[in-house]
């Protein structure tokens, strides 16, 4: 037992913080909700140089071997910055699934330009009102010559416009559930944009006979399944590491304005009111990251973690609710308004929030696991 | 990053819980429980058995009677003690921050009166800190210990002291020596054997039970001064170090994960209108919210100790382990008692007491948790001031 980082985490957690007090703002998160791909190439290079798309991927597959919870101490910098990439879709559904696959052509066609992050990867999951990444799609495969036609219509898709590959769960006729990569210039795909809280890009994807062939496919039935299921394990947790940073972020903001604020003559951190706010946020925010952690350290021991997954994502959400709205509190109307940017790190705390289950739907699995 | 117990450790909780399974009688509910002649010689014998099994404060140092065990094996002990309802009774304080405080500042002369005696499980400690006009401001103390010669004579009251009438062998009191210093400046920590003339015991009946709390007057006390405790009038520092123990002293998370087994098969084997428990929204809701609570609480709580053990230990990291286990045993207890319904209130005492009245002594004693030792309104000032330094309000 060991709830300290070693030195190898430290150092990147060290480094990705350095990196992004440099190279991102809160400012360059809000120029880039203005644009249409919502894609930052620059930064993006930067952190592939880095080796964060291959740091939880395994030696063997050519990543650093770091884990999730190496890779989620770069995730938690990224919400600490106000930065949001395909980093987390591109790892957790596409090059983690590959790498813990049996070598094939899918592997080699994508898992070394993933690694290096030449090429990015989206998941689209989500096929209507009220269901979440952990649903199955009504996303259907008809037979034809090539292999399969894909149809359906699935929403809030990240970075789809940008993404080299969009990895859906299909049914496919035949075949039953698979997991299907499908190339961006594949025919038939269209994306339109969605205007999202968040403010990092989504789209609502929709796909008209797409063929896609047996080589697209990385698993099927159960096996296809477990799989995701595991993506999306991991990225659960690293959305819980993006969230802490966030908080993190919302917390400076708050302390900073607290201290410097005056009121009455005085600074009104040191209203009891105003100052235990601060404490309360502290409180959550260190508890959420071991929760977090702890989930991450048993998938990369390769146990079952739901049960801590859920555990983690459903304190998370809790966590984040409660930490900006005290922030919010905290900066009153500044923090409200766009000459702050406690909005930005809000809007995207409601999105991870959102994203991979709600405190609720993590509630039911954490029972189920508990064998209630 | 590692979050599992070394296996030696796990090896050691086997252990201990056939030890205990042998050693608590059937009639044993816990320390925490209402009037009960046998609790506290039973708590006698325990120690004393710990301590020939070398149990008792393998958490110390062996210079003074310890087994500088692994610190993990010592939270298995902290936490297998826990959800046994503490049978080392009043004896838990000596051994988490009162002997610590002594290693840290005693003289060779007291290290060797006082350890010794506490690792073989005979002495009872209380602890003279609160009175009654200061609680949360513990610095504006009026007990006063006035120098003669080479004794200090004690005059004052004390409130809220635990378990000074088991009785107690020994306080540990702070009593302001200068009068003129600033608050903080002006204190002492003194020991003072309870036997001394001119010291009275007078319990103060509490939610918790009859005896937990006493009012402890001095009268002309005498005392030598070689008794002081660290430097005179630094008093303060002694009880800030001996509180960051304290405050992560107690392993409440393992009482909480056990409750949370005991109501999860309780909520399984029990149909209310034909249906189990367990099938309502609610209650499934909670439950999972209290296991949410519980893994925080551990974590925050092995933090702290772990930092402690590595001599980084901050009273931050104290104050939010203190927050997560007080607030989340609370819950423990609060959805123990939503869960039972209105016969949860049937006293442990009462017979017909549901789940051995673990839930009423949960909810009921751990009102207490967020007030001792510094209430969760201290730590959230400590947090906002240390941690996050912004000014102080007060």
């Amino acid at each position: 037992m060991d709830l300290t980082l070693d030195a190898p985490q430290q150092e990147i957690a060290d480094t990705a913080r350095k990196l992004l007090a440099t190279s991102w703002s809160a400012a360059a998160a809000m120029e880039l909700e203005g644009t249409e791909s919502g894609f930052a190439a620059d930064i993006w290079e930067e952190t592939a140089q880095l080796g964060w798309p291959a740091l939880a991927l395994p030696p063997e597959s050519g990543g650093r071997g770091a884990g999730v919870l190496g890779l989620s101490l770069a995730v938690e910098a990224m919400g600490w910055a106000g930065l949001s990439s395909p980093l987390l879709h591109t790892v957790s559904f596409a090059a983690l699934p590959l790498a813990w696959s049996e070598d094939c052509e899918l592997v080699r066609r994508w898992l070394p330009r993933l690694a290096s992050g030449e090429a990015k990867a989206t998941a689209a999951l989500i096929d209507g009102h009220g269901a979440n990444e952990w649903g199955t799609t009504t996303l259907t495969g008809r037979k034809n010559d090539a292999g399969w036609a894909l149809s359906g219509q699935l929403t809030m898709v990240p970075y789809a416009t940008v993404a080299d590959v969009i990895v859906v769960f299909a049914d496919l006729e035949g075949v039953g559930g698979a997991l299907v990569f499908v190339p961006r210039e594949s025919a038939g795909l269209a994306h339109s944009k969605l205007h999202v809280i968040g403010g990092d890009p989504q789209f609502c994807t929709e796909f008209t006979d797409v063929s896609v062939s047996q080589t697209d496919i990385l698993g099927s039935g159960d096996q296809a399944r477990r799989l995701l299921n595991r993506s999306l394990d991991v990225a659960t947790v690293l959305t819980v590491a993006y969230g802490v940073g966030l908080a993190e972020r919302g917390l400076e903001l708050a302390r900073d304005h607290a201290a410097g604020r005056e009121q009455f003559g005085r600074p009104i951190g040191a209203l009891q009111a105003v100052a235990f706010r601060c404490s309360d946020i502290r409180v959550e925010i260190d508890a959420a990251r071991l929760v977090g952690q702890l989930a991450a350290w048993q998938l990369d021991a390769g146990r079952s973690a739901a049960l801590d997954v859920a555990a983690a994502k459903a304190y998370a959400n809790d966590m984040l609710s409660k930490a900006f709205a005290s922030a919010h509190q905290v900066l009153g109307a500044k923090g409200f308004s766009y000459e702050s940017d406690l909005q930005v790190f809000s809007r995207r705390a409601k999105a991870a929030e959102l994203a991979f289950g709600s405190r609720g739907f993590h509630y039911e699995r954490i029972a189920d696991a508990l064998e209630l | 990053m590692e979050f599992d117990f070394p296996a030696e450790a796990e090896e050691f909780r086997v252990e201990l819980r056939s030890f205990l399974a042998e050693a608590l009688p059937d009639w044993w509910r816990g320390f925490y429980v209402e009037e009960d002649p046998r609790v506290i010689p039973l708590t006698r014998e325990i120690c004393e058995k710990l301590a020939e099994r070398g149990w008792l404060t393998m958490q110390w140092p062996k210079e003074y009677g310890g087994a500088s065990a692994d610190p993990w094996k010592q939270m298995v002990l902290k936490e297998e003690m826990w959800i046994h309802g503490d049978p080392r009774g009043p004896q838990t304080m000596n051994l988490s921050y009162i002997g610590p405080c002594l290693m840290r500042f005693g003289t060779p002369e007291q290290k060797e009166t006082y350890l010794p005696a506490m690792a073989a499980g005979k002495i009872i400690w209380c602890e003279g800190f609160s009175e009654r006009e200061s609680g949360s401001d513990l610095a504006s103390l009026r007990t006063r210990a006035v120098r003669h010669g080479d004794e200090y004579v004690v005059n004052g009251q004390k409130m809220w002291t635990s378990y000074a009438v088991s009785p107690a062998d020994w306080c540990l009191l702070l009593a302001r020596t200068d009068p003129d210093a600033k608050k903080h400046r002006g204190i002492s920590m003194i020991l003072v054997d309870m036997n001394t003339p001119g010291i009275s015991v007078r319990p103060v009946p509490s939610m918790a039970g009859p005896a937990e709390f006493a009012e402890v007057t001095f009268e002309d006390v005498r005392v030598p001064v070689a008794n002081l405790l660290g430097p005179e009038h630094e008093g303060w520092q002694v009880a800030m170090y001996g509180l960051s123990y304290e405050r992560v002293g107690i392993a409440r998370h393992a009482k909480v994960g056990d409750t949370l087994k005991r109501l999860v098969d309780y909520v399984k084997n029990t149909k209310v209108d034909g249906k189990p428990i367990a099938e309502q929204p609610g209650v499934r809701t909670r439950l999972a919210e209290l296991y949410c609570r519980y893994q925080a609480a551990r974590l925050a709580i092995y933090r702290a100790f772990w930092l402690q053990k590595q001599g980084e230990g901050g009273p931050v990291e104290s104050a939010i382990g203190m927050i997560h286990s007080t607030t989340t045993e609370q819950l423990a207890g609060l959805i123990g008692l939503e869960i039972l319904g209105p016969a949860g209130q049937i006293r442990q005492s009462d017979p017909r007491t549901l789940l051995d009245g673990k839930m009423e002594r949960e909810w009921l004693v751990e009102i207490g948790a967020t007030l001792a030792g510094g209430t969760t309104e201290v730590q959230k000032s400590i947090i906002a001031q240390i941690g996050l330094g912004l000014p102080r309000s007060y």
